[in-house]
């Protein structure tokens, strides 16, 4: 078994903050909209926890963005620049996550320092931290205020429509999250890649037994 | 002089004599007629008795009919010349007393007396000169006499220059008079002297402001009702007030008159017409004159937190009607920013106050009006106002296109109430007038009723329970309208069903209001659902076939392990 070190520790200082601040999130802004429905805060506190919360993750933000832009780990998320070759390969993970994995087939993805996510995880992460995660702070940040902010709210139409694109980016994270999980809980062992993103060091199998990663 | 009038009045002759006095009257009667300052001797015999000053006679009613006369009056007066029975024909010489002569009363006795003036003075003589207009006119008017005086009276030349132009005007229009207008109405022509000497004008004439009218010149005018004099005569306050009177002009009232309410107030109606007090007589809780057409409001604020704080507490800074609505240039309540102004204007504080508790503090001061939370026992809705996003203002119903009610009605036929795909029609088609408007909806949280909007109570009672707007089926949004600025600056309301709030087709329309949880949209919820549901399914879905698949991993992974041993 090979030790990698592949989440250096501002990464996994972000990952952790970012994830319970999510879950945070998630649970407090359902506490937000089905107030009568679920009453377990109450709507006052409930506001000020998803308003701390999210400037908390908009920092943590920064913390992940300036850290991949100022090191040469951000080569973990060069895109691949082939149409062709990325989908190809896409469709290979795709293919194993939907069939391989099932018969014993090894993970296409080959874990390496500059090279942690497949094909598949570095296009949906690229997704998720550069469009849908600012899109959400930035919506978030507008309904915070929506006086200081009234320009960026009319631009978008109105604070009717700002919400809604607010609570679409929460349904995609949430589902996202659920999906997020799973697929952290399929490596070598339910909890291989759990323990990564604690210590920063991936163990990986001997070829041919490849393991997804998260 | 008045009184004085009054007590010569009363004095006219009805002579009790004696028998030998007939005998010196038909002596008399052949004597030479007087000249002015002396009588005649006929006249002197009825002085004989009619000078005794304590000469009097009880009446039918009870009260006493005086039968002095003043000898030396009567001789400079400019009747002299007529002498006793010159006017006194119904005197018979020779039965004179009449003892059996019942007289009603001294005024009933003044104005059959005064009869015998319409022998010269005749009434179309009379009526047409305004002096005499009305009491000509007018059944029950003072008697010649009452004026005039009985005896002594005097040239009237000399009489009105005497005067200052007020007391002119008084000497008729102290006295209960009355004109008939043109739809039957009587109008009271007196004016109460005492009430003109202790307003504000005292220091007028009253040709100040009845201009045109002078001791020399009284124009006839006719009015179709007194409220047409009314709007009229309102005129004449513009000619000091300019500045008052141009924010009138501004005002919903004036709007309400243009637009042919003749019920809507004008200067007259809040200040009187000559007894108008001093301001401060206004601020006070029994002298604001809003009271008279708004009764129900006022009642309202009385027993609120300001109206009380006026009255039980003395407070003299608690805002009277015209502190938030303003005397003059009054808007219409909901509309602008003026009340809430108002609010914030006295409440210093209470931005900062709301600032330590409530999020997006100046938005909800600028969507929920202030009653809303601080008259905690009104009904609430949402009112959904027509917004030009170009001129940003909000929109006002044009004259010369077809009423908002009409354009509403087009899109809902049934008169339910607009759904929220009526709306989003509402607004399409509400554009394309060729204005280059371009329409929105801003929602704004208000209670149902002006009456309730008064109701305001003690700080520690307002809502300040975010749940109250916040949670699904919240009370304001179950009454939703959308409203246009009327023509006379208020709003016009129609009903709208209260779902326009949560269709997701309202995204576009009402894009400009939504209160989180009261007002989420479904489809939203919905998506929700598909997503927990769809994030939940995939593991168990791919944890249930690799499951099912379990003997392909173990046959692999052996077949891996003989190929690696």
């Amino acid at each position: 078994m090979q030790k990698i070190y592949v989440h250096p520790i501002p990464v996994r200082i972000w990952h952790w903050i970012n994830a319970f601040g999510i879950v945070a999130m998630i649970l407090t802004g359902i506490q937000i909209r089905y107030a009568g429905l679920i009453d377990l805060l109450s709507f006052e506190v409930a506001v000020d926890l998803h308003n701390w919360i999210g400037f908390l993750l908009i920092g943590n933000f920064f913390v992940w963005l300036l850290f991949y832009l100022f090191s040469d780990k951000i080569k973990v998320y060069h895109p691949e620049l082939s149409p062709m070759k990325h989908f190809r390969e896409s469709f290979r993970q795709l293919q194993y996550y939907g069939y391989g994995i099932f018969k014993g087939d090894p993970n296409p993805h080959h874990v390496s320092a500059y090279h942690k996510f497949n094909p598949v995880q570095s296009m949906t992460y690229q997704i998720i931290m550069l469009l849908i995660v600012p899109l959400q702070f930035y919506t978030g940040l507008l309904l915070w205020d929506v006086t200081l902010f009234s320009g960026g709210v009319e631009l978008l139409g109105g604070v009717r429509v700002v919400d809604t694109v607010h609570v679409l980016t929460f349904i995609v994270l949430t589902s996202f999250i659920f999906v997020h999980v799973y697929l952290a809980t399929l490596g070598h062992t339910p909890t291989a890649h759990l323990k990564a993103m604690i210590t920063g060091y991936e163990e990986i199998e001997e070829e041919p037994g490849q393991t997804p990663s998260p | 002089m008045a009184s004085s009038r009054k007590k010569d009045s009363t004095t006219v002759g009805t002579a009790v004599g004696a028998a030998t006095l007939v005998l010196f009257l038909v002596g008399f009667m052949a004597a030479p007629a007087a000249t002015a300052g002396s009588l005649s001797e006929e006249d002197g015999m009825c002085l004989s008795c009619h000078s005794d000053e304590g000469f009097e006679k009880a009446t039918a009613n009870g009260e006493t009919l005086s039968l002095h006369v003043r000898g030396e009056a009567f001789a400079n007066s400019v009747h002299n010349w007529a002498g006793c029975t010159g006017c006194h024909t119904d005197v018979e010489l020779d039965d004179h007393p009449a003892a059996e002569r019942e007289i009603n009363s001294p005024r009933e006795y003044a104005a059959q007396a005064s009869r015998v003036c319409s022998q010269c003075h005749s009434d179309a003589n009379l009526k047409d000169g305004p002096e005499h207009h009305a009491q000509v006119s007018n059944a029950g008017g003072p008697a010649c006499a009452e004026c005039h005086k009985a005896h002594s009276i005097e040239k009237m030349g000399p009489w009105k220059a005497s005067l200052e132009e007020t007391a002119y005007c008084l000497a008729c229009h102290g006295r209960a008079a009355s004109a008939q207008l043109g739809n039957g109405e009587s109008h009271s022509l007196f004016i109460d002297e005492a009430g003109l000497r202790k307003s504000v004008h005292l220091d007028h004439e009253c040709t100040d402001c009845h201009t045109g009218f002078s001791k020399e010149s009284h124009e006839m005018r006719a009015f179709a009702s007194a409220r047409e004099h009314s709007i009229v005569r309102a005129e004449v306050c513009r000619a000091c007030h300019e500045d008052k009177f141009e924010q009138y002009r501004g005002s919903v009232h004036a709007a309400l008159l243009d637009g042919g309410d003749l019920a809507a107030p004008v200067c007259t109606d809040c200040h009187g017409s000559h007894s108008v007090g001093p301001k401060a007589g206004y601020e006070t809780i029994t002298g604001l004159p809003c009271k008279k057409c708004h009764e129900t409001v006022f009642d309202a604020y009385a027993a609120s937190v300001h109206g009380q704080a006026r009255s039980k507490l003395g407070h003299i800074e608690a805002p009277v009607c015209a502190d938030c609505h303003r005397a003059h240039d009054v808007s219409a309540a909901s509309v602008g920013d003026r009340l809430r102004n108002a609010c914030l204007g006295c409440h210093t504080g209470a931005m900062t106050a709301h600032q330590a508790w409530l999020p997006n503090t100046e938005r909800h001061l600028e969507v929920v009006s202030c009653p809303a939370c601080h008259a905690p026992a009104a009904e609430r809705r949402i009112d959904l106002r027509l917004y030009d996003s170009v001129a940003q203002e909000l929109v006002s119903e044009q004259e010369d296109v077809s009423p908002f009610e009409n354009q509403v009605r087009s899109v809902d036929a049934n008169g339910n109430g607009l759904d929220a795909m009526a709306l989003w029609k509402l607004l399409r088609d509400f554009d394309r007038d060729g204005t280059g408007r371009k329409t929105t909806l801003r929602g704004r949280l208000e209670v149902r009723t002006g009456v309730e909007a008064h109701r305001l109570s003690d700080t520690t009672k307002a809502i300040r329970d975010c749940d109250s707007c916040h949670r699904e089926g919240a009370e304001p949004f179950q009454s939703v309208a959308v409203s246009i600025v009327g023509p006379d600056g208020r709003p016009v309301h129609y009903g709208a069903q209260k779902e326009v709030l949560t269709s997701v087709i309202s995204v576009d329309s009402v894009g400009g209001f939504y209160a989180v949880g009261g007002t989420r949209i479904k489809l939203l919820d919905v998506l929700l659902v598909l997503a927990l549901f769809g994030g939940i399914s995939v593991p168990i879905t791919h944890l249930t076939v690799k499951w099912l698949f379990r003997k392909f991993l173990k046959r692999g992974a052996r077949e891996d392990a003989s190929k690696n041993p």
